[in-house]
């Protein structure tokens, strides 16, 4: 299952990471890491995807969260 | 020989001597502190080779006065994008004694501690400043910075910079970090980090974040519900074109009445009053006050009719990214402008450009990184801005009266694309070395607030300052030249300053100049003349076209507009309406004017400028060349 087929409201683990070097860099960096618990607050318009991740919240383009791995909680 | 000294104050460059770095991740209120310490004394300096700006400061600690840096914000010293190369060579290159102060965001602490971890290992003396407490606080999370000093080995003080100053929290610990002796060898390092380093350093935030109490989970935010409508998959879209919309109007309508109000003042009583002035000293009348009231008086004119207008874009753009709407503008922007490789929140620039350009290229500055921002900094000059809608409307109405409408919407489409195309080309051509074409977007949103008036104050005042301290120069310098080519005889015997155009350096050199337009249909000197005045502005080829056929002001429009006709008619052999929308698709595409070739070199440096402007002039003489040879046809 990867992070783009996650309904809203639903928490989800991060599984792996499949994207380019750099976006695994940025993702890594701001704390999506695997093993790391975030839920799914909002898809927007084109199929971005906000996630909370602790108290932050994080967009990410369809392409990223197609790209990150996930299992359900 | 080496001198250690030497090399700090070789290698920190634009930072001179700043002795404290405020570094951190993007917003968690790093400017808000370093104006809460510097107050009004900062300046805003470019790294070098880039399009990052820093700013810096001095900040009174004890009596004496210590240099503050604002570093950009970033999440990792990795130096593989320009800034946060930009951020990671301040920390290598300042003084050895400089002090970084990483600033932590309590309610992103791990990421915080992240950035904290490699600071560290640059063997600088660091001060770790605790913001956002509250906000944690509310949210059930307090952390105490005595527990979480121990734990990161570095001391730690809480500020709060939106409320109090911050000052007297790291007034002492500063202090003691700058007297403290300076580090022998510090770790220098080139490249991306090794993978072994990113791993030790997850461990040791992991570490950390064991000692203090755990995270409280989650509860659903204002500006959660908040998000729920702005990025909306239905409702974020027009919301955000409505945005768009407001800054185009807004652009639009202050644009035009505003510079020609301010103009009209510096040449109607402003150059009067000189005038009368230079009468009375005696120096009146000749070179010296054409050159005075012509040359430097027109350009300080354009300066400061520029300035009313970059304020207000600067005022909404400062809410708009201090409130955190422009990175949700970033998300539902994103899917359209990456199609021309360009971050979401290039429709912002890009938007305001329809207005002027002049404040479009430094709205460039909200892109997040280097190649970005250089990108969209080419891009801003072809949008259409409303002066050179002054130029469609007279050629528009002469030429084509009957479907003036759709000749300029025509016009507007084809800025639409030269952007859209020119994105295109740049994205092949414009490398930022180890910067990936486009990024993925992952973005942090801040939580939406209050912009803070003192932040949105100062960097108003500051990119103000800037504008006339760098622009107005270039803007003087050049409006002083183009008097002197006017002003200059070159034929005919006539005095400095008291020669008809075709006789002075400006007509010659326009005659030289027309055979180049001859395969747009234009091949007259009028019209290079009129072009080569609309390099200054392009309201200004219209009265250019004027002058140099001396009509009357009377008679002005219908005189200008049968003088166009029969000129047209003669250089485009017959196939007027042809050349016509060959000047106009010309006006459209080449440089727009000087004030924003001023703004793109401050913005884009030297080297860029040159090439947008010759790009800009390769492009509108080929697309005026095609627009003259097919439409002749038809």
């Amino acid at each position: 299952m990867h992070l783009a087929d996650v309904t809203s409201g639903r928490s989800v683990v991060i599984s792996a990471l499949g994207a380019s070097p750099e976006a695994v860099t940025r993702l890594r960096e701001i704390g999506l890491r695997p093993g790391v618990s975030v839920r799914v607050l909002q898809r927007s318009a084109f199929g971005a995807v906000v996630v909370a991740h602790g108290f932050s919240s994080v967009a990410l383009d369809r392409e990223t969260a197609r790209s990150i791995a996930v299992e359900s909680q | 020989m080496t001198c250690p000294s030497c090399d700090a104050v070789r290698s920190s460059g634009p930072l001179g001597d700043a002795s404290v770095l405020i570094v951190g991740n993007p917003n968690v209120g790093k400017s808000t502190l370093f104006n809460a310490l510097t107050g009004s004394h900062q300046r805003a300096v470019n790294a070098p080779g880039t399009t990052l700006e820093l700013t810096v400061g001095t900040w009174r600690l004890g009596g004496e006065a210590v240099g503050v840096a604002d570093l950009p914000g970033t999440f990792s010293l990795d130096a593989r994008s320009v800034d946060e190369r930009a951020v990671a060579d301040a920390l290598d290159g300042a003084d050895p004694h400089a002090v970084a102060v990483v600033v932590l965001d309590a309610t992103a602490l791990s990421r915080s501690l992240y950035l904290l971890a490699q600071v560290i290992g640059t063997g600088r003396p660091v001060v770790a400043a605790l913001t956002m407490l509250d906000v944690a606080r509310d949210r059930g999370l307090t952390i105490d910075a005595r527990t979480l000093s121990r734990a990161v080995g570095v001391p730690v003080v809480t500020i709060d910079p939106r409320k109090r100053p911050g000052a007297a929290e790291l007034a002492e610990p500063v202090s003691r970090a700058l007297a403290a002796p300076r580090p022998t060898e510090r770790a220098r390092r080139a490249g991306p980090f090794a993978e072994a380093d990113v791993v030790r350093w997850f461990a040791w935030v992991e570490g950390v974040m064991a000692q203090l109490p755990p995270e409280p989970p989650r509860r659903v935010t204002p500006s959660d519900r908040i998000d729920r409508v702005l990025l909306h998959p239905w409702v974020g879209v027009p919301v955000f074109l409505a945005v768009m919309w407001g800054l185009f109007e807004m652009c639009t309508r202050a644009a035009g009445p505003l510079i020609s109000a301010i103009a009209a003042f510096a040449g109607g009583p402003v150059a009067r009053a000189v005038s009368s002035g230079l009468g009375a000293l005696g120096v009146g009348g000749g070179w010296f006050e054409g050159l005075l009231i012509d040359g430097v008086l027109t350009g300080l004119g354009v300066v400061l009719s520029f300035l009313p207008l970059l304020a207000l874009v600067f005022t909404a753009l400062g809410i708009l990214d201090g409130s955190g709407y422009l990175s949700r503008a970033a998300v539902v922007a994103d899917r359209a402008m990456r199609v021309i490789g360009l971050d979401g929140r290039a429709v912002l620039p890009l938007m305001i450009g329809f207005g002027c350009n002049v404040p479009a290229i430094e709205a460039t500055r909200v892109l997040p990184h280097a190649r970005q921002r250089l990108v969209a900094g080419l891009l801003v000059p072809y949008t259409s801005c409303s002066a050179r809608l002054t130029v469609y409307l007279l050629l528009a109405a002469a030429f084509f009266p009957g479907s003036a409408g759709t000749v300029i919407f025509g016009l507007y489409l084809t800025s639409i694309v030269l952007v859209a195309v020119g994105g295109l080309a740049f994205r092949k051509f414009v490398g930022g070395k180890g910067e990936p074409e486009r990024e993925s977007l992952v973005l942090v949103l801040p939580p939406y607030q209050w912009p803070d008036l003192r932040t949105l104050w100062h960097s108003i005042a500051e990119r103000l300052r800037g504008f006339v301290r760098e622009a107005g120069v270039v803007i003087v310098i050049a409006l002083v030249a183009m008097w002197a080519l006017a002003a200059i005889p070159v034929r005919g015997g006539y005095a400095l300053a008291d020669v008809p155009i075709a006789d002075s350096a400006f007509g010659v050199g326009a005659r030289a100049a027309a055979p180049a337009l001859a395969p747009l249909g234009l091949g007259d000197w009028h019209v290079a003349a009129a072009l080569a005045s609309g390099f200054v502005a392009k309201e200004v080829a219209v009265g250019a076209l004027a002058e140099t056929y001396a009509v009357d002001g009377q008679g002005r429009a219908p005189a200008l507009t049968a003088s166009l006709k029969e000129t047209l008619s003669n250089t485009s052999r017959g196939h007027p309406r042809a050349a016509a929308l060959a000047f106009m698709v010309f006006a459209l595409a080449y440089t727009p004017c000087l004030a924003t070739v001023a703004q793109m070199r401050r913005a884009l440096g030297r080297r860029w400028t040159t090439i947008g402007i010759g790009v800009q002039l390769v492009v509108a003489w080929v697309l005026g060349a095609l627009v003259f040879q097919v439409g002749r046809l038809l």
